[in-house]
């Protein structure tokens, strides 16, 4: 008998057409490690509440979700009670919501503990750091007294999955456990959840967006979409041969780090566009009180250059200042210090200060395309907005077929145009963002994580967009970007960031077959690849530790407390960029390292989906 | 104004039934009190020492009954009235009108404007304002008007406060980066972007504004400070009404009763508004 069995599981609100999960039947076997793929609002985190009983009052639950025989649909509070933590732990997306923050680490654990008496008094302070050892997480002492806001992203996932394993359930339904990480922390984490399962015989669930995270840690997969089941088997048998249509379109919707970009549009040879010097710009930290003000660097010394009908990638991981970089370039964030040059001219630090046409030939596109456009604006307005800025004296009329052309050059139609934005899918919103982008007629257009928000197919249309536009118009664009799936099929030059500094800067084709830096090598590695046909990951592909917080930077070179190779100068002088091989990479042992990818790697084996 | 505006004026007309009904009391009650001069022969300031507190009856003509002066107590409850949403209208106008612009300015400036600006709010605020208005009075004649100076003077005060914190958060959104980065004008971005987006807590605010000053006319009636006979008010009615409590009851239970009407029907109003104001409330509780 399999541990769990969902059958027919149907969850409805009564308030759409179709209920939110529509007649789901799968089972998880002890010990094993089933995925579970959808894109958003495809009922899958529906299907853990679910099963975890944690729905709200309105939902409408039918089938069955058998516990090792036992039905737990309709049961009550108390005997669910006897089931959550204890024999099935859950693991969320965000630790930081998922952590009551006004208690320490240590005491959650206890509290769990004691509530479930698997220990009780100072037994259980010392199962409590037992738990968290067991996690990895380190210094575990000194952690279980911290509060959840204390620990970074990395440590409070761990502390979360610590908390999971209280009871010592038997299946760890883990619902995005990696979304809201770093893809070095994930790679940690993900080993983690593999390790726990290999060593204690937990089987895991694993519900997720990523068919990488699916592909390199799961032996059986499940699809779902709009509710429904696609298909299931086992991961590399769903991968070779999809049976069904929508999880064909799903896999070949994904952007692959391993697979050659398709033909780009060419840049021109003309002078750059836009030219950075020796950007800096600093944050005031009043955190040590009125007396210890200080200036700490979020962007220390980045130099690019861009030219027209060019794609930059901006790559590295939160807190690495790239978003602050491009902000800093539009003028929205003063810079303290460089030589920021737009068109041959050179451009102020503000946005005040910056001419109507320096203004308008950078423009940015955000990662929420709902919080980037006016709630309280109606499409038509908000583009028409654009367009009277551009050209003041257009009479009404001719503003009004202005902008349905804005629509229209973003493959919108003109019934969107009273909508407001909450009324539009992702996808429709952020096409509407950069319509009104556009309408200003920019030469550089700035994407900060513009596709993150945005689902496979979604994404594949907003990115073809880009392109065809950049196509057209030249348009030079600069893509802020954790994926690096989308940077390889996009962008021309890569600049990778970590802590402010600039680590390597060089063409597509050179960073991922050859890159330079330990820290874009260790990017590469952590990056889960769809492809369950290449085996297990290189054991030692991430790397440990995570991104000192600001302010507590180290000494000589940022990486190198994290780097494999780090030699006794790296902690103690900063290593300026240097020409090599025709990227500028910024360390010291660059030119010694070979750090190229293995052809295994860099090629996907099997063209399963393309 | 624009879409928005007409769209949530639109859902809230049609929408919530809070908002219909308590529309329509307040309709009712305004219409009544409008033509309530013309639905009486008495007037409000006559007194009869014949027909001292009698109670209220049909036949005599006397709806609401007469009060200790032997005044048509159902002509003064109309006029006083008039004066308690005269006074709800005026306090509410000058708090949005100047508390709304006074704080969205002083929000979205930042730093030494915003500074100085919102010590001159501390400044009024220190005022006190029983004083203030004796010392308004002792200048000027006693006149209506000084009323409406005076609750208008500290009716917006919190208004700014609130829509200023409010507009500190909203200017970091990212709407408004983006109007920046379009080189739409500050004044613009102001009164387009941040303006339209506070009217959900601004609504609430005015609806908690407008009892508060309906309860601060009353109070400085009671003091002498506010209306003068034979002017009324309801709070005025309803402190008339406390001294005769024990002989005549319905001299206090019929302008209390109205004036709760009154009330309620802003609260609830202010309730209904709050939801067909935030465009997001709607899709939000379909989802639900």
């Amino acid at each position: 008998m399999s541990l769990l069995e969902v059958a027919g599981l149907t969850i409805d609100y009564g308030n759409c057409a179709k209920p939110a999960v529509d007649n789901l039947s799968f089972a998880v076997n002890a010990g094993e490690s089933l995925g579970l793929v959808g894109e958003s609002g495809s009922g899958k985190t529906q299907c853990a509440l679910g099963i975890m009983g944690l729905l709200p009052p309105q939902a409408k639950v039918g089938g069955k979700v058998l516990l090792e025989g036992v039905d737990l649909v309709g049961k009550d509070e108390k005997a669910l009670n006897q089931v959550r933590a204890v024999r099935i732990g859950m693991v969320f997306q965000d630790p930081k919501q998922a952590l009551n923050p006004y208690l320490r680490i240590g005491e959650q654990l206890r509290l769990v503990l004691v509530r479930h008496r698997v220990a009780r008094g100072a037994d259980a302070g010392k199962r409590a750091l037992q738990l968290l050892r067991r996690v990895g997480l380190p210094d575990p002492v000194r952690q279980s007294r911290s509060y959840p806001h204390q620990l970074s992203g990395g440590m409070r996932q761990r502390a979360m999955v610590a908390l999971a394993l209280t009871c010592s359930p038997q299946l760890l339904i883990a619902d995005e456990p990696t979304t809201a990480l770093d893809v070095t922390v994930q790679a940690q984490i993900l080993g983690l959840l593999q390790e726990l399962r290999l060593s204690s015989g937990i089987a895991v669930l694993l519900i997720t967006h990523d068919l990488g995270v699916i592909a390199e840690n799961c032996e059986r997969m499940l699809v779902m979409h709009q509710g429904r089941l696609l298909e299931q088997g086992t991961t590399s048998e769903v991968f070779r041969n999809p049976s069904h249509p929508g999880t064909r379109a799903m896999l070949a919707a994904a952007p692959r780090m391993d697979a050659p970009p398709p033909d780009m549009p060419t840049p021109s040879d003309a002078a750059p566009v836009l030219r950075v010097k020796d950007l800096t710009v600093t944050f005031e930290d009043s955190s040590g009180g009125w007396r210890r003000r200080k200036s700490l660097p979020a962007v220390n010394g980045i130099s690019l250059s861009l030219r027209r009908g060019e794609t930059l990638a901006i790559v590295g991981e939160s807190g690495s200042g790239k978003t602050t970089l491009a902000r800093a370039l539009l003028g929205l964030v003063p810079a303290a210090g460089g030589v920021i040059e737009l068109l041959g001219a050179p451009a102020a630090g503000t946005l005040d200060s910056r001419s109507a046409d320096q203004r308008h030939s950078m423009q940015l596109v955000f990662q929420d395309p709902q919080a980037s456009l006016n709630p309280a604006m109606t499409v038509a307005a908000i583009i028409a907005e654009a367009v009277a800025l551009c050209e003041p004296r257009l009479e009404r009329a001719r503003r009004r077929e202005r902008v349905v052309a804005a629509l229209a050059r973003v493959g919108l139609d003109r019934t969107l145009l009273h909508r407001f934005p909450h009324e539009l899918s992702g996808g429709q919103a952020q096409r509407v963002a950069i319509a009104r982008s556009l309408a200003v007629e920019p030469t550089v257009l700035f994407c900060d994580e513009a596709v993150a928000a945005l689902d496979g197919t979604a994404r594949t249309e907003v990115l073809e967009l880009l392109q065809a536009e950049q196509r057209r118009t030249g348009l030079s664009l600069i893509f802020i970007t954790h994926d690096l799936g989308v940077v390889r099929q996009i962008s021309h030059h890569v600049l990778v960031m970590y802590m402010g500094r600039l680590c390597e800067f060089s063409s597509n084709e050179a960073l991922f077959e050859r890159p330079r830096h330990p820290y874009t090598r260790a990017l590469l590695d952590s990056v889960p690849i769809p492809d369950p046909g290449r085996g297990p990951r290189p054991p030692a592909g991430g790397i440990a530790g995570e991104a000192a917080p600001p302010g507590k930077a180290p000494g000589g070179c940022p990486f190198h407390p994290r780097c494999a190779f780090a030699a006794k100068r790296c902690g103690e002088e900063v290593p300026e960029p240097e020409r090599i091989g025709g990227a500028d990479v910024a360390c010291h042992r660059a030119g010694e390292l070979d750090l190229a990818i293995p052809d295994s790697r860099v090629r996907s084996g099997s063209p399963c989906n393309r | 104004m624009n879409d928005f505006a007409r769209a949530a004026a639109f859902r809230g007309l049609t929408g919530g039934t809070s908002i219909r009904v308590s529309l329509a009391i307040l309709l009712v009650v305004t219409a009544v009190a409008l033509l309530g001069p013309f639905l009486s022969p008495n007037d409000y300031f006559s007194t009869n020492f014949d027909q001292r507190l009698e109670a209220p009856s049909l036949q005599e003509g006397q709806l609401f009954g007469t009060d200790d002066l032997g005044r048509d107590l159902f002509v003064r409850s109309l006029a006083g009235t008039r004066v308690t949403l005269l006074v709800a209208v005026v306090a509410s106008l000058v708090s949005l009108v100047i508390g709304v612009a006074y704080g969205a300015i002083a929000g979205y400036a930042g730093g030494k404007v915003d500074a100085l600006m919102m010590r001159v709010v501390d400044a009024l605020y220190a005022l006190p304002f029983v004083f203030l208005v004796i010392l308004l009075m002792v200048a000027f004649e006693r006149n209506f008007l000084l009323i409406f100076v005076a609750i208008g003077a500290i009716n917006w005060l919190d208004m700014a406060r609130i829509v200023r914190g409010q507009t500190l958060s909203l200017k970091r959104r990212e709407f408004v980066d983006a109007a920046r980065l379009c080189g739409v004008p500050p004044v613009k971005i102001v009164f387009r972007h941040i303006v339209p987006n506070l009217l959900g807590v601004v609504v609430v605010y005015v609806t908690l504004t407008i009892p508060q000053a309906i309860l601060v006319e009353s109070f400085l009636s009671f003091l002498g400070l506010g209306v003068q006979e034979p002017q009324t008010s309801l709070g005025a009615l309803v402190n008339d009404g406390v001294a005769q409590m024990e002989r005549a009851p319905w001299m206090l239970l019929i302008p209390a009763t109205l004036l709760a009407i009154i009330l309620l029907a802003f609260n609830f109003l202010g309730d209904g508004l709050r939801d067909a104001v935030d465009p997001r409330q709607q899709a939000r509780q379909q989802r639900l």
